[in-house]
Parts: C-alpha cells; sequence; structure tokens
C-alpha cells in the first residue's frame, strides 16, 4: 500500500500574486500648504522617487532571478523540445516574472515561483504553437492507450538494468524523455532534474499531489521501459529473461 | 541482541510489494520518518529491492545527465537589453 506522502513542505510557493499595491506614496503629514503648491514639483519628484524605486527592483530581480536562467533555460527545452521555442518561452517568463516581481514576497520561494510562471507561460501560450497534437487529459488514460510500458523487467536482470541504464548515452536519454507524454516530462524534469517536492510541483502545476505521484511514477516506468529497449537492442544485457545461453 | 530487535521487528512490517511501493517517495525523502524505518529494514535484508532502488537512482542520474548544458550565451544579454528597453521607454 503505497502511504501517505508528506504534504507540508517547509519552503511553500508564495501565493500567486495578489492585488495591484504598489506602495502608495502619500505626500508628508501635517504639511496643510501642500494643497496649495505646485503640483508640477511633487510629480517630479515623485517620478523620480519611481524610477529609483523601478532601478531597485531590477537590480534585485538581476542579482536574484537572473542566476536560474540555465535551469529555466534547460527546463524550457524540455518543454517546448525546440531550442528557439526555449529561448524566447525564457525570455517570455523572465519578463512575466520582472513585471510581477514587486508582488513576489521576500524570503519564499523564489525558485519555485519562476517556475510556476515558465509552467503557465508554456501551457496557456507556447503548446498552443506546438504541432504535436495535445494528448489532452492524459491522466484520464491507462497506460495500455498510450501505449509501451506495460511489461516489468524480470528480477534476475535488476543489477544488469541499473548498470545498463548508466551506461545509457544522454541523447538516448534525451530522445526517451522527448517522447514522454509532456505532462509526464515537466514532473519527471522538476522532480529528478530540479529537485522540488512533491508539493512544490503540486503548486508549480497546479495540480494535486496525487497527480504529481501518478505522473511522476508513469513517466518514469515508461522512460525506464524505452531505456531497457534501447538496452536489449545494444546487447547491453538486461534481458528479458534471466541469461540462459551465457 | 537487543539492538536487533526492533530493526527485525521493523523489518517484518514490510515485505517486497510495500517496499517498492513506497521505494520512490522514500528516495525522494517524501515520507515521514516513522514510514521510513521498515521501508529501511527491509532493504537492508533484500538484495532485490535494493537493486530496484539502484534502478531507480540511477534513472535520476540518466535524467539529470541529459538535462545539463547552459542557456545560450546571448540568451542572458536578449533578456536584460528587454529589460533596459522597458525602463528607458517609460
Amino acid at each position: 500500500m503505497p502511504l501517505t506522502v508528506l504534504a507540508a513542505p517547509t519552503a511553500r510557493i508564495a501565493p500567486q500574486p495578489r492585488s495591484r499595491s504598489r506602495r502608495i506614496r502619500r505626500a508628508p503629514s501635517g504639511d496643510c500648504h501642500l494643497r496649495a503648491l505646485d503640483w508640477g514639483i511633487v510629480n517630479t519628484s515623485t517620478e523620480r522617487a519611481e524610477k529609483a524605486d523601478r532601478a531597485e527592483l531590477e537590480r534585485r530581480f538581476a542579482d536574484e532571478a537572473m542566476p536560474y536562467l540555465d535551469q529555466l533555460y534547460g527546463a524550457a527545452m524540455k518543454m517546448t523540445r525546440k531550442p528557439q521555442d526555449a529561448q524566447d518561452l525564457v525570455q517570455d517568463t523572465f519578463m512575466r516574472a520582472f513585471a510581477a516581481f514587486d508582488r513576489f514576497t521576500e524570503g519564499t520561494n523564489l525558485k519555485a515561483w519562476l517556475y510556476r510562471i515558465m509552467t503557465n507561460a508554456y501551457i496557456n501560450t507556447y503548446r498552443k504553437r506546438q504541432r504535436e497534437p495535445y494528448l489532452g487529459a492524459v491522466d484520464d488514460l491507462e497506460d495500455w492507450q498510450l501505449g509501451g510500458a506495460e511489461s516489468t523487467t524480470a528480477s534476475s536482470s535488476r543489477s544488469a538494468e541499473a548498470e545498463a541504464i548508466d551506461r545509457t548515452p544522454s541523447s538516448v536519454v534525451t530522445d526517451a524523455l522527448n517522447a514522454l507524454p509532456e505532462d509526464f516530462r515537466i514532473v519527471v524534469y522538476l522532480a529528478d532534474v530540479e529537485g522540488f517536492s512533491y508539493q512544490e510541483i503540486a503548486d508549480i502545476i497546479e495540480r494535486p499531489i496525487g497527480t504529481v505521484m501518478s505522473r511522476l511514477h508513469r513517466g518514469r516506468a515508461r522512460l525506464r521501459q524505452s531505456l531497457g529497449e534501447y538496452a536489449r537492442e545494444q546487447g547491453f544485457g538486461v534481458p528479458d529473461d534471466a541469461r540462459k545461453d551465457v | 541482541m537487543t539492538n536487533e530487535e526492533p530493526a527485525m521487528k521493523a523489518a517484518a512490517e514490510c515485505d517486497c510489494e510495500h517496499a517498492r511501493a513506497n521505494l520512490e517517495e522514500l528516495i525522494r525523502g517524501e515520507l515521514r520518518d516513522t514510514d521510513c524505518g521498515p521501508i529501511r529494514a527491509h532493504l537492508a535484508n533484500c538484495v532485490e529491492c535494493r537493486d530496484e532502488q539502484q534502478v531507480f537512482e540511477k534513472l535520476t542520474v540518466a535524467v539529470q545527465r541529459a538535462c545539463e548544458g547552459p542557456a545560450p550565451a546571448s540568451l542572458r544579454e536578449t533578456i536584460l537589453t528587454s529589460f533596459r528597453r522597458l525602463h528607458d521607454g517609460e
């Protein structure tokens, strides 16, 4: 029986942007003469202050968010599978993130917040552009409907299997990853490469933890299946059965 | 001997099926401490489940390996330029 997983991570993602609440700039209190003042002067100083605020925000964003560029690009490549689309997606993500950065709560999980923005951008914009027909709610499909991944490796060859996986060229792993239904692929990436917890992934893709677990398990089972097939083709061992001929 | 007893008792609470159903979560640190004990104890005694654990771990390493690589250098510059343009445009 699967056990209940931990559902209370230490670092929850900040809630999605609340209302647009930039700090309201008040005129200094207790100065009744203000009413009679030339508002042109006030506006200029407000503008100057806003510019300074903006520059500060930009500096903070560059310092804190830009270091995630390579990681986000890696994830974007796994989502779009095309370098140009991945670059566009990452750029779009950073622009969206920057536009919302004044609403990001400092001290919460910035990396997960960026991933959530990117995942949303991908699903809402980029996925529509992709030529591949979208499989729809892949969670509702049985494995046999998706094809492959029905058999598991014989128990006698598991240690050979681990070794074969280790020897599989990255290009083959990439192809196998790219062949996964995309909802599976994204969850496998977020868990295996980024090391996000189930709860963090649930927050990023905005689905329940049960869905995250199911996609992860099914995605990895299919991956394992494809790598096993490759290993057998290459004669790496990993026989379907124990090695009778040796 | 007194040290071994709890470990044996814990191992008895977990069979291969239970261990495999929760292996992935164990490796990822998604289980409560109290649930980990029996599975760890089972793994200590079961070669097959340990091999299965190896497969799980190698699979993660293989995925990580396939996903390495930096973004194109030009991308960083493109993004920073877009910020500046946003800034100057106002």
